[in-house]
């Protein structure tokens, strides 16, 4: 019984899991592009290991600045992409109904610092380098704003691809 | 209850001391005392031992050797394959506790590898995908999914994997998704204190009401115990130590540990009488009492720090000389009665 019981939640779960799976592999493929400019920072104190601490130039101009001391310590900023699928910053989002073309972007705010999650980029270990003079986050978001960081791109918006993984 | 003056026979707990005693007093011979000792203490304990040890290392090593694996080689294996590897141990791992089934421990263990394997699922899962999701959602996650098999695994190591998961659950959800204000940040002792407690007390009730033989370890008593004892201690530590005055959130929580302490004393002094429990709530108590004769001296004596670390010292010998003395009198009164 107990052992029946075992398999019938098994079930469960991996129905779970793989549902995870299809949900996120859905946004890869039918998600739009939305690049993220990254802050200039010294990649050498930010990379540790296998992963990059971003920085979004969003979270440091001048509009966050001026209208952040108002919002809590999670929320959502409201987004548009220009015409090289860059998101640039409108404002922040109080529960209004958005206009064609706007994204919701959820933040978090710790000691009034604005940050964008996620803000870390994963990678393996020794392939620093590839990413070193990255310049955009390349997001994949889906029609509910749900979001991914699929990659990060370079000067010319185009992701950087480690062919060679001996490299 | 009738109190017989004569302890029965199998109340009286036989050791290494008693056999040699009655040896000693010729009422066994040599050879009943050899006898004796091999039963108490069986000759190839060690080997049992030994082979739990390399069980425990072997398993340790082939684990750190699949992440290491997966680590090196993380750009060449593609996503779905890293997934779908990690589910194809999931289903092995369940195979085997079907095949063995969960009444024996070989089948326990594939059961907890599988919910740890659960766990790692989730979180190669969270560095593919990167949302930014925050981190407790995985461990709410991870929580929900083993919950069912924690409850029908009767087996401790289940429950403590599931409790810790389940903990580090709290702890972050509170810090990432119930927001507290800056002045109700101390109920999540409150918090840890009440699920902890209750996972306790439902260890007592159901081995009290037997039929839980898998539960009455005493291990995991007293893992439970000081787990339940720390939220409880932490507001009064922090309390004590901070110069600054205690807010309402701090003044609860410490007003719980205080009550919690009382209630756990009492059970384990007499309801159930259990040393090694009520030696960690004693060290708990001196803890907090260090830590109050320290906070004090330190405010007295703080252009002479030498004679604040001689009083330190002295009042450290003392209180817990005072602890060891009150446990040792408990012992001699519980052996008095024969528990």
């Amino acid at each position: 019984m107990r052992s029946k019981i075992m398999i019938g939640l098994a079930v469960l779960i991996f129905g779970a899991l793989n549902y995870g799976i299809y949900e996120k592999q859905e946004i890869i493929e039918k998600g739009e592009v939305v690049l993220l400019e990254l802050a200039p920072v010294d990649p050498r104190s930010l990379m540790q290991g296998d992963y990059m601490s971003l920085r979004y130039a969003i979270e440091r101009s001048e509009a966050v600045n001026a209208q952040k001391a108002d919002q809590k310590k999670r929320g959502y900023m409201v987004i548009k992409t220009d015409e090289n699928n860059v998101a640039q910053f409108l404002r922040f989002h109080a529960d209004e109904d958005l206009q064609a073309g706007e994204r919701l972007l959820r933040f978090h705010k710790e000691y009034n610092r604005v940050t964008i999650v996620p803000d870390s980029f994963l990678f393996q270990e020794g392939h620093a380098k590839h990413y070193e003079n990255a310049k955009y986050g390349v997001f994949k978001f889906d029609e509910n704003d749900k979001r991914l960081l699929v990659g990060l791109a370079n000067e010319d918006r185009k992701t950087i691809v480690v062919s060679d993984p001996e490299l | 209850m009738e109190q017989t003056s004569q302890p029965a026979l199998a109340q009286i707990p036989a050791n290494r001391r008693l056999v040699d005693e009655l040896y000693a007093h010729g009422k066994i011979s040599h050879e009943a005392r050899a006898y004796a000792l091999d039963f108490l203490y069986p000759a190839d304990k060690w080997g049992i031992w030994i082979s739990r040890l390399f069980l425990a290392v072997g398993t340790a090593l082939v684990l750190s050797g699949i992440v290491y694996f997966f680590a090196f080689n993380w750009a060449k294996i593609t996503p779905l394959m890293k997934l779908s590897s990690i589910q194809g141990a999931l289903f092995c791992c369940l195979l085997g506790a079907y095949y063995y089934k969960l009444d024996r421990v070989s089948g326990q263990i594939l059961l907890l590898s599988a919910s740890v394997l659960t766990g790692v699922f989730m979180a190669v899962f969270g560095q593919i995908y990167q949302t930014g999701a925050d981190a407790y959602q995985l461990f709410m996650m991870w929580s929900v999914f083993i919950l069912g098999w924690t409850v029908i695994s009767n087996f401790a190591p289940q429950w403590i994997l599931w409790l810790a998961v389940t903990n580090i659950f709290l702890g972050l959800w509170w810090d990432q998704a119930a927001l507290p204000e800056r002045e109700s940040e101390e109920l999540i002792f409150v918090i840890f204190a009440a699920f902890n407690g209750l996972m306790l007390t439902l260890r007592e009730v159901f081995v009290a009401r037997g039929g839980a033989a898998w539960l009455d370890q005493r291990w995991v008593r007293i893992l439970l115990t000081i787990v339940a004892l720390l939220p409880l201690s932490g507001p009064l530590l922090v309390w004590v130590l901070e110069s600054g005055g205690a807010n309402n959130a701090l003044k609860l929580s410490a007003a719980v540990g205080v009550i919690g302490h009382g209630l756990l004393y009492a059970f384990y002094r007499f309801k159930v009488r259990d040393m090694w429990s009520l030696a960690a709530i004693a060290l708990s108590v001196c803890i907090i009492l260090e830590a109050a004769v320290l906070d004090l001296l330190a405010s007295t004596f703080d252009d002479v720090e030498i004679l604040m670390f001689l009083l330190m010292g002295l009042a450290t010998l003392g209180i817990f000389s005072l602890a060891v003395l009150y446990l040792r009198r408990i012992i001699s009164v519980m052996e008095a009665d024969h528990v």
